[in-house]
């Protein structure tokens, strides 16, 4: 099969994500990766809907339903569980969104990756509290609408930088990824697989109705996020640095991502030029 | 959640007293979500679409890649006869139309297309149909003329071929330098076909209205595909010693003529005048081409601008000859005009430039019809003598379709030269795979070439066309390639793998119409269709 | 600890321990696989004694040092569901940190038991002994049980196992913060192989397995909502029989018998004073000299407040006269909490007694002996209706 990924589903169709969701299509390919022996470890985000409902699953692993601060703090107390009973060899994945990640979730998150805890932590960054109705996080890019920035995110903010809270933590595995380039996807869930220790991966996951986009566009638009250099996919190297795995295939002005969506509406043509100089000085710093 | 109530779905061995879940979702047919369904529709691939043959490109090239040469061989010289040439001269049009073009590189059609034509030099046509008992004769044996006689002589028609030079190819052979088409090759290619075929071929056969009445009387129809006659000269351009014609420099030249001089004028911008500089080169003269417009207007084929450039071709552009007089030592003097350009593109002569004396200059511009039979209903034309001067695909393609026409006019109807009308395009689907850019045939450096007529480009080996077939996606043509299977959220597209051929199928019941499977088809065969 | 020395068990060490000691080694003896804690005064001695022991060997377990309260439980949460016991403990603002956690352990009905030493919550600061922390955390759905010495804590500790693991509801052990927690006490540390046999090993079902892949706690509607809620209503109705059955084993093998409520001098009491915790101690040594001046007053310690035992209170309370409850805890505008879940349970009740909402201590104010004597002697000037703070 193509990219040589399995043909064995870990996620059952009849779940609830909405036409179109990257973190739908995350997880399946995930798990595809990751394999039968995973635990899943899911905080309060979008995904607790696309689970499914009691007494149905999404998913054929085992699935932990937890608070929404408390992915980090869970998905360690399972893997000292399973190292009690003698099963180091399960993976287990904690699965949270931005604002589980980036805002509620980050102090067990420090917690857990200064203790070196032996998991897969993945947030799937759809920029926003989506499953609430698409209200701000603190990895909502600048300009970008939501109910609670109805004029935009202000420029004074931008994304918080999570790649860097967590380089400053010195995991043993740090990248980011989207299923929208999926051989670097599937490569990076495959060595995270093999490693040991606390392991980050910085997912960035449409989703059609939170940034205004057709549900078909999804994963072209993020594509655009890669190919401007918005969402540069990288990894840290054993000097703790941080390097591009993947050029931009095909550069694009960071314009023709923001135009592409119409969260991005407000922003004006005078902004753009700072938000190109912003995106171009951190992506030279990857090379 | 409105959908899961306690009591449906469930079966009351999975409720426990605990908020336990073991039930799939896939209880919940969220099919009933969509808007829209994926359907899949066969289409035409661009390329073939491209092509004024309506050659299957991805057809022939798939029987390659599964081992079947002579399958792949047979299948496209039913409609084109002549790979080999035409795998050399072909202007492409299928390569810009190709899907991988700004994703990595176009699949290379021509020199695949040399490929299985070199080896069908020796590899006969099949066995024409049982005779049908009428003929047809063909008036010139260039590309038209050849390929009306193909189509009639395999389905059985008896075909006399009439040449009025002293061998068959027409353009092809006195129109097209050996570096690009060795004349062995042309040979060699034409001989196969009216071999296998059975054709009867006439050549120094030249033939006036009073033969045509004769042929009329004899046969079912009659082909006219004489091709063209020479050029005339530019306004302000008169007849005398050191002027030449573009194709009767060419013929020159390739019967050996040494020509007097060392500095060369051409006046265009189509692949004559690019030959004709060319070969002045190979002769080792000095050639500059003057052209009125811009070096991008100019029609001729790109990539022999290029080479011509690297060969030592000067081009002046923009550049009127507005005069040109006989002077001492039977050389030409050239006045050289700005070209003006209106705003609707039009060009006009401007004010004078510069002075520039030749040895020779070469107007190799537009060519003539010499010959206005009378029309007939059962006399047909093609080739550059039914449409003006065009690439040899055009030509091919006029011939194929005067033959079907006859074929259809005696009740032998075959079958229709197109696919289905909708084209397949989606080439932004291929950002998700990684840059495959092949191999190009290797070339004679540009230092070698100046001196020699051998050919410029090489040939693919056997493994290299390979895998360059193995880089056609077959657009138009579900392939099971596993793409819209890999990026559907839902689970919802299926291949299945139990016939000969995996098929791809959708799940209605839990597909949610997100069309993320249409968008990510590089072959574009599926669509997005509203959901009743 | 019924008033009756303790007969004395088959095997065991005597030593003279901390209360918070004494947790500790409760804790050893149910060999948990995982430990999570956060500290928090009065709680730390609990967590020192266990990462020493963990450290020692004498406890196989996974020390998870975590960063916040509410990561403690999430992580003893993550473990209980992936199929080993588990413990944590902590206090006051450590406790309501955990509330929305406590719900969620509840609600996924994992069994789990957590050591609180009980303490005042801020504002304004206060570290001593308060029961706010743990009654603010009685609708969470946890088992709680209060302890007046160090050794009902320890005992404490292995009965929530065999409880917890029984019901599938997490059990909440409470002893007083400082006043349990760090003063020295002769304790009764049972032998292992003694606990062991009444402890079995834990056997999870339902738990995080891929070898049996299920779900936990997912998003559910109303209906299903309901029927889960209404489940783990009734296991906290099944607690009480569970708890006795437990409590009396319990008592057999170890010789200390415990109940969900104790009684003293109870027989002919027309006044009960209704007590928790270590204060129970102030009290008896009150009620001691009242019966000497011949007041008939008796005590009520209430062991057991979630699920709170209301038929064995209307049972104990028939024919008294009054019934003065000591609150260290208040739900203001609504008096002492224990009063109001007095009060509820006596609701109906042909013959009730009348009884008295007395807030005695909070944020550790000293209550002797005197303090009780008084509000006893003085009990029929009280109103019923009003709660009674001291002067």
């Amino acid at each position: 099969m193509l990219w040589n990924v399995t043909t064995a589903e870990y996620l059952n169709s009849g779940h609830m994500a909405c036409p179109g969701c990257g973190a739908s299509l995350s997880m399946r390919h995930a798990l595809k990766v990751l394999g039968e022996e995973t635990i899943v470890v899911l905080p309060a985000c979008c995904w607790s809907i696309i689970a499914g409902g009691f007494p149905t699953t999404a998913l054929s692993v085992p699935l932990l339903h937890v608070p929404f601060a408390t992915a980090a703090a869970c998905a360690s107390g399972v893997r000292r569980a399973l190292l009690s009973r003698g099963r180091e060899e399960v993976t287990v994945m904690a699965w949270a969104g931005d604002g589980g990640t980036f805002d509620i979730g980050l102090q067990a998150l420090s917690g857990a990756a200064e203790r070196r805890e032996d998991f897969l932590y993945v947030c799937y960054d759809n920029e926003a509290y989506m499953n609430t109705g698409i209200q701000q996080s603190s990895a909502t890019p600048a300009g970008a609408w939501t109910t609670t920035t109805p004029a935009g995110k202000e420029f004074a903010y931008g994304k918080k930088d999570i790649l860097e809270i967590l380089r400053a933590h010195r995991p043993a595995y740090l990248v980011t990824a989207t299923i929208a380039c999926p051989e670097d996807f599937l490569a990076k869930f495959a060595a995270a697989r093999k490693r040991r220790g606390f392991r980050f991966i910085h997912l960035l996951s449409p989703c059609p109705p939170g940034w205004k986009i057709d549900s078909r566009d999804s994963l072209a638009v993020t594509r655009l996020a890669v190919d401007s250099g918005v969402f540069p996919l990288v990894e840290m190297d054993d000097g703790g640095r941080l390097r591009l795995t993947c050029e931009p295939a095909h550069p694009v002005p960071v314009a023709d991502y923001l135009r592409a969506q119409g969260r991005f509406r407000t922003v004006r043509d005078e902004d753009l030029e700072p938000l190109q100089r912003r995106v171009d000085e951190r992506l030279e710093s990857f090379r | 959640m409105e959908t899961l109530q306690f009591d449906d779905l469930i079966a009351p061995a999975d409720i426990r007293e605990y908020p336990v879940s073991l039930t799939t979702t896939e209880a919940n047919l969220t099919g009933s979500w969509k808007f829209s369904r994926p359907r899949q529709a066969k289409k035409t691939a661009p390329c073939r679409d491209a092509c004024p043959l309506g050659v299957d490109i991805a057809d022939w090239l798939h029987l390659l890649v599964r081992g079947e040469r002579d399958a792949a061989l047979h299948r496209l010289r039913a409609v084109n006869p002549l790979p080999a040439s035409t795998g050399r001269v072909c202007p492409q049009f299928c390569r810009r139309a190709c899907t991988r073009r700004d994703h990595d590189a176009a699949v290379r059609s021509g020199a695949l297309e040399r490929y299985i034509g070199d080896y069908g030099l020796g590899v006969p046509f099949p066995v024409p149909a049982s005779a049908t008992g009428w003929s047809v004769a063909v008036i010139g044996s260039g590309p038209a003329g050849l390929a009306a006689a193909a189509s009639l002589a395999a389905a059985g028609v008896a075909v006399t071929v009439y040449e009025r030079e002293a061998a068959p190819g027409g353009m092809l052979r006195c129109g097209i330098p050996a570096y690009r088409l060795p004349k062995e090759i042309l040979a060699r290619e034409i001989d196969n076909l009216v071999i296998s075929l059975g054709i009867q071929l006439c050549c120094n056969v030249p033939v006036d209205d009073r033969m045509l009445a004769e042929l009329l009387g004899e046969h079912a129809f009659v082909l006219a595909a004489p091709g063209l006659g020479g050029s005339p000269l530019p306004a302000g351009i008169g007849a005398g010693p050191g002027v030449y014609r573009g194709l009767e420099l060419l013929r020159r030249l390739a019967a050996g003529e040494v020509l007097p001089g060392d500095r060369f004028a051409v006046i265009g911008g189509g692949n004559a005048a690019i030959d004709a500089a060319r070969s002045l080169v190979r002769h080792g003269r000095q050639a500059t081409i003057i052209y009125r417009r811009g070096i991008e207007e100019m029609p001729a084929y790109p990539e022999e601008r290029r080479e011509a450039l690297e060969e030592g071709v000067e081009i002046r552009l923009g550049t009127i000859v507005a005069a040109a007089r006989g002077v001492d030592g039977g050389r030409v003097e050239l006045d050289l005009h700005e070209a003006l350009r209106a705003a609707d593109g039009t060009v006009s002569t401007g004010s004078f430039s510069d002075r520039l004396t030749v040895d020779g200059l070469v107007a190799a511009i537009g060519q003539k019809a010499s010959w206005q039979p009378e029309s007939h209903k059962r006399l047909l034309t093609a080739g550059d003598f039914h449409h003006g001067p065009a690439s040899v695909a055009e030509a091919l393609a006029g011939g194929r379709r005067a033959a079907l026409e006859m074929l259809r006019r005696r009740g032998m109807a075959r079958e229709p030269a197109v696919g289905p009308a909708e084209i397949a395009a989606n080439p932004a689907a291929l950002a998700v795979l990684a840059p495959q850019p092949g191999v190009d045939p290797p070339r004679v450096p540009h230092r070698e070439r100046r001196n020699s007529f051998r050919e410029v480009c090489g040939p693919l080996s056997a493994e290299e066309a390979l895998q360059e077939a193995a880089r056609c996606l077959r657009c138009g043509t579900c392939t099971a390639c596993g793409l819209c299977w890999f990026f559907c959220p839902d689970q919802a597209v299926v291949i299945d793998q139990r016939g000969v051929e995996p098929v791809v199928r959708f799940d209605y019941d839990h597909c949610k119409g997100c069309g993320l499977c249409a968008a990510s088809c590089p072959r574009g065969v599926i669509d997005m269709e509203e959901d009743s | 600890m019924t008033s009756q020395d303790p007969v004395t068990p088959a095997r065991h060490v005597r030593e003279m321990l901390l209360g918070s000691d004494a947790v500790a080694h409760g804790v050893r003896l149910c060999r948990p696989a995982v430990v999570s804690a956060y500290p928090i005064t009065p709680q730390t001695h609990i967590i020192e004694t266990l990462s020493e022991m963990v450290d020692r060997g004498e406890l196989p377990a996974e020390f998870i040092k975590v960063e916040s309260e509410m990561s403690a439980i999430a992580a003893c949460l993550g473990a209980v569901s992936a199929g080993v016991r588990a413990f944590t403990a902590t206090s006051s603002q450590g406790l309501a940190m955990m509330h929305e956690i406590l719900h969620w352990v509840a609600g996924a009905r994992l069994p789990l038991v957590m050591v609180n030493a009980n303490r005042a919550l801020g504002a304004p600061w206060n570290i001593w002994a308060d029961q706010s922390d743990s009654l603010s955390q009685r609708d969470t759905g946890w088992l709680q049980l209060y302890g007046e010495t160090a050794q009902e804590a320890l005992d404490g500790v292995i009965i929530a196992y065999r409880v917890t693991e029984a019901l599938r509801v997490p059990v909440m052990v409470m002893l007083d913060g400082f006043i349990g927690s760090h003063t020295m006490e002769p304790l009764f540390i049972p032998d292992p192989g003694l606990v062991d046999d009444y402890l079995p090993p834990y056997t999870p079902v339902d738990y995080l397995d891929p070898d049996n892949p299920l779900t936990l706690c997912a998003a559910t509607a109303p209906d299903s909502f309901y029927e889960l809620k209404k489940g783990h209503a009734r296991a906290m109705e099944r607690a009480f029989d569970v708890l006795d059955k437990t409590f009396a084993e319990f008592g057999d093998r170890f010789g200390r018998r415990y109940a969900a409520v104790e009684t003293a001098g109870t027989d002919d009491a027309e006044i009960l004073v209704l007590s928790t915790g270590a204060l129970t101690g102030t009290v008896r040594v009150a009620l001691d000299r009242l019966r000497r001046q011949g007041v008939p007053a008796g005590l009520l310690k209430l062991r057991l407040v979630r699920p709170f035992p209301r038929w064995q209170l209307r049972h104990l309370l028939t024919g008294r006269r009054r019934v003065i409850v000591l609150n260290r805890a208040v739900s203001y505008g609504a008096g002492g909490i224990l009063t109001q879940e007095l009060r509820a349970a006596c609701c109906g009740m042909a013959d009730a007694p009348a009884i008295h909402d007395v807030i005695v201590s909070l944020g550790g104010k000293e209550v002797y002996p005197e303090t009780i004597e008084e509000i006893v002697v003085r009990a029929d000037e009280l109103s019923p209706d009003e709660s009674v703070w001291r002067p």
